[in-house]
């Protein structure tokens, strides 16, 4: 359960980790620094366009204004004029020689004309009636009365200030009609600035068109005027405009005070770009359009796409490397764990990566070693149990001791002392029957001390009244666990070497008790005791003394609880020479 | 048995990464493969629409004193460079000259353009050679006249009763609504005259005041057309209105109008707007006429062909509107600029 839940936890593995980390961290990095990038150059290719728009239409502002200016100069020629002046202050019917003077206005007019090519008519409407002008094989239209046209009335009110009209259709010519922007101007008196007519000056449209129309601002880009009031002078789509096909922020062209703007408004954003002219009020007014002027923005952009795309797999490939250059180490040590885990404890752990990993590994092989060590060690020690079992159990069918027994038991028989017979061999039955234990290793305590009771009654027959013994454990400790057949080599030690050889015989003693946490048991016995010097190396020595204990020492017993419970536990020995010893067993509380 | 559940589980969960790792590498070669496809994909419908494509626009007459369709060539002209096509304006020298129009699309279709404009000289004649550019899949637009097919992908005219509907209403308020009126119409049975007909008479028979005394043919000659109006004017002294349904009808009834002196009395209204008709308005002979725009046919011609060539879908039929020109508005700047289109004479 604990493992399954562990395999989920990492169900990622680290290679994939890093590969997806990474890919978020480069597509962020690559991706914003292309945005930004490309934003800064687009930033300067719509600065460049700008500008450029911003010569453009500054250079045909100049171009047109050259043109205006030009009209101005020629109106002021004719208006400053003293010919002209004193033909119209003089009434027609007064003036004799009205034919020579007018000869010589049109002369003049001419010669005006043949300078420029782009004047396409001069007129000179005076007060009273009189028509002056180049334009010889043209008459009026009788059905017009100039006095109404737009350009007439606004010179009226300027008073002798130039106007300049938007551009139109001259429409007071019989069968011309032509495309022009007029100046006109009020002719006033020199002397009493009384007003005297009206100059008109029409210049061909054409000049002007021709201007515009050659400018390309990009591919679709054009160039357009607008007049002070938002009419349109000139615009190459003029038609689409006033049928609605197409339509300008005049508004917002009117009204804004910044040299361009982004008109967002249509399907494709335009760069609008402003020129006004101060003369005549006249907006020139730049179209581009972003996506046509910076067909270069979008290679820009589809290169930094290109680009941010190599670097995205360049990088992609690198930290799948990295990724798996890490990654490698790891998994090679867990598919080693993976079959230590399996029981496979001889793996060779051979990890070379130079970092964390190896350190891991390394570690993890010196834990391996500890842990074979120890188990080669916990082998020992089962065998060494085995062992000292086997000796405890050679110990309990000593065929001496069942010799001397059934000896006994013969002897007994023979001098028909029949109740002894039946205790001896109830004693030894029973004795045989606890030392197998149906082969359990650990019995409570009270069957441990049954079984001393039997072994004791029957040396208490053997040795008659050089024995005596008493038995005297606490009640409480009777249900407790301890490790069988403890005791009998103990008492037996005793016997054989304390008490037999004392000539009034010995006793032994049997105490059970719990001190502290820990059960004690004692074997005392008032024999010859042992000198001090042998005492120190009895459960030390290696070699054991077995023709004096009968194979089975206080060593072997020592050494088995020692096994079996700990170090904490075995024999303590306290003797003294003549007094007797006093084998302690401390063995722990077990239910 | 531990063992073997350890065996099982690490073979599968193994499995699971090897496929979690081709999954997110598939899915990131697959981002940059849609990345570069959607980048490609971009720069491609970028050079389609920079791939300068062909349109040729076949009209009735190609001849430059032709002011209509040299009007139409500017508007065609327009939406060429405003839609990145190239131009190649066409047509037979004579409107007449059916047999060379029908040559030029035959020599236009072997030439494969991106799309053909065609302003068919006649309803029938003409159909054949139109249908087969269609077989040969290149779009076709009509503009100005159909032809008998509905092979075109788009018809773009004026529409002729709306038109002649307005100018109807023109005339009955001019006449106060009542009184007698006189169609002098110019060709019997082509598309034009019935249409204009239909439309004028669709309005002004709405009048119960109003009688029309008669429809006239002038056979679109001005000459015919005064002495079909001095005839009128003599039959009928308290004629009312007249409608001149084309320029050479207009212009033939003004001209009868105004040499009989009775121009204060007569209202005339007329389509189209010939140097002599605007005479006659700013004399004050014709009272209104009704504009086409021309302009815009050519410029909505080229426009919706290139759109066509392009596969974008295109509206089966555009009006390209009129305008009702009178004394008083003629020189409003809209109204200039569609009377008198050209800038250089």
């Amino acid at each position: 359960m604990f493992k399954q839940n562990n395999k989920k936890k990492q169900s990622r593995s680290i290679q994939a980790r890093i590969l997806i980390y990474f890919s978020i961290l480069i597509i962020a990095t690559v991706s914003a620094m292309g945005a930004i990038f490309y934003y800064k150059s687009s930033r300067t290719i719509e600065k460049n366009a700008d500008e450029y728009a911003y010569q453009i239409v500054d250079q045909v502002g100049r171009n047109v204004e050259y043109y205006i200016g030009y009209m101005e100069d020629v109106s002021s020629i004719l208006y400053y004029n003293p010919i002209i002046n004193s033909y119209l202050m003089t009434k027609p019917e007064n003036l004799w020689n009205k034919e020579a003077e007018e000869q010589k206005i049109v002369a003049l007019l001419d010669s005006i004309m043949k300078m420029r090519s782009d004047i396409v008519s001069i007129y000179i409407f005076g007060r009273d009636g009189q028509v002056i002008t180049n334009e010889r094989n043209y008459k009026l239209k009788e059905y017009v009365d100039i006095r109404e046209l737009s350009w007439y009335t606004e010179a009226i009110k300027k008073q002798g200030l130039p106007v300049v009209s938007s551009s139109h259709v001259q429409n007071f010519i019989k069968d011309r009609h032509n495309w022009v922007v007029s100046l006109s101007r009020q002719i006033n008196a020199f002397q009493t600035q009384e007003h005297l007519g009206v100059l008109l000056i029409d210049l061909n449209y054409k000049a002007i068109t021709d201007i515009c129309s050659k400018i390309n601002l990009g591919q679709k880009g054009y160039v357009f005027i607008l007049d002070e009031v938002g009419n349109i002078v000139y615009h190459p789509q003029q038609q689409l405009i006033y049928t609605r096909l197409k339509s300008e922020n005049i508004e917002r062209i009117l009204n804004t005070t910044q040299r361009s703007f982004i008109d967002a408004e249509g399907k494709e954003k335009k760069l609008v770009t402003i020129k006004t002219l101060p003369k005549v009020g006249w907006k020139i007014v730049g179209v581009s359009y972003l996506d046509d002027l910076s067909l270069s923005k979008d290679d820009i952009r589809n290169s930094y796409i290109m680009i941010t795309l190599v670097c995205l797999l360049i990088a992609t490939l690198i930290s799948a490397k990295i990724a798996s250059n890490i990654s490698r180490p790891i998994k090679k040590l867990e598919a080693l764990m993976r079959r230590v885990e399996d029981g496979d404890f001889d793996v060779d752990i051979d990890i070379r990566s130079n970092d964390e990993i190896e350190h891991l590994g390394t570690s993890f092989k010196v834990m391996l070693q500890r842990i074979k060590e120890l188990m080669k060690q916990t082998k020992e020690d089962q065998a060494a149990i085995r062992r000292s079992e086997l000796k405890a159990l050679q110990a309990q069918i000593n065929p001496h001791f069942l010799y001397n027994a059934l000896d006994a038991i013969v002897w007994m028989a023979e001098s028909k002392k029949h109740d002894k017979v039946v205790l001896m061999t109830s004693a030894l039955a029973k004795y045989f029957r606890i030392s197998l234990s149906k082969g359990k290793e650990v019995i409570q305590v009270k069957d441990e001390i049954e079984h001393i009771k039997n072994y004791l009654v029957i040396q208490k027959i053997r040795y008659d009244k050089k024995l005596e013994y008493t038995i005297d454990v606490d009640q409480d400790i009777l249900k407790y666990d301890i490790l069988k057949l403890v005791l009998q080599p103990l008492v037996e030690n005793s016997i054989y070497h304390g008490i037999k050889n004392l000539p009034g015989g010995g006793t032994v003693e049997i105490v059970g008790k719990q001190v502290d946490d820990k059960i004690l048991l004692q074997v005392k016995d008032n024999g010859v005791g042992i000198p001090e010097e042998r005492l120190e190396n009895i459960l030390q020595s290696e070699s054991e003394d077995k023709v004096r204990t009968g194979g089975v020492g206080l060593k072997n017993v020592h050494e088995r609880i020692q096994l079996y419970y700990g170090e904490a536990y075995g024999l303590s020995i306290e003797s003294k020479v003549n007094v007797g010893t006093t084998v302690n067993v401390w063995l722990p509380v077990i239910i | 048995m531990a063992a073997g559940d350890n065996l099982i589980l690490g073979i599968g969960v193994g499995g699971g990464r090897m496929n979690r790792i081709t999954l997110v590498s598939l899915l990131i070669i697959s981002v940059i493969l849609v990345s570069i496809i959607a980048g490609q994909n971009n720069i491609i419908t970028k050079s389609t629409s920079n791939d300068r494509r062909t349109v040729y626009m076949i009209v009735k007459s190609s001849d430059p004193n032709n002011e209509f369709w040299q009007i139409v060539r500017m508007g065609a002209e327009t939406a060429a460079k405003e839609f990145n096509g190239d131009l190649v304006f066409t047509g037979p020298q004579s409107e007449t000259n059916i047999q060379g129009q029908i040559d030029i699309l035959a020599d236009a279709i072997q030439k494969k353009p991106a799309a053909i404009v065609l302003a068919a000289a006649d309803y029938k004649a003409v159909t054949p050679m139109a249908e087969k550019a269609v077989k040969e899949k290149i779009p076709l637009i009509t503009i100005d006249s159909e032809i008998d097919s509905k092979a075109a992908k788009s018809f773009i005219a004026t529409d002729n009763i709306t038109a002649a509907e307005a100018i109807g209403e023109k005339l009955a308020q001019l006449i106060n609504r009542k009184g007698k009126v006189a169609i002098v119409s110019h060709i019997q049975g082509t598309t034009t005259a019935m249409e204009r007909e239909k439309g004028f008479m669709n309005t002004v028979s709405k009048y119960k005041d109003i009688e029309i005394i008669g429809k006239f043919y002038s056979k679109s000659s001005p000459e015919e057309a005064y002495r079909i109006t001095k005839q009128i004017l003599r039959e009928i002294p308290d004629i009312a209105g007249i409608f001149g349904s084309n320029q050479q009808s207009a212009e033939g009834v003004a001209r009868a109008v105004n040499d009989s002196g009775m121009g204060r009395k007569i209202k005339i209204v007329a389509f189209d707007s010939s140097e002599e008709q605007i005479q006659y308005i700013e004399k004050g002979i014709i009272q209104a006429v009704a504009v086409q725009k021309p302009f815009n046919m050519g410029y909505l011609g080229v426009k919706t062909a290139l759109m066509a060539a392009r596969g974008e879908k295109v509206e089966k039929n555009i009006d390209t509107g009129f305008e009702i020109i009178t004394k008083e508005n003629m020189y409003s700047p809209e109204n200039q600029k569609l009377l008198f289109p050209f800038v250089e004479r």
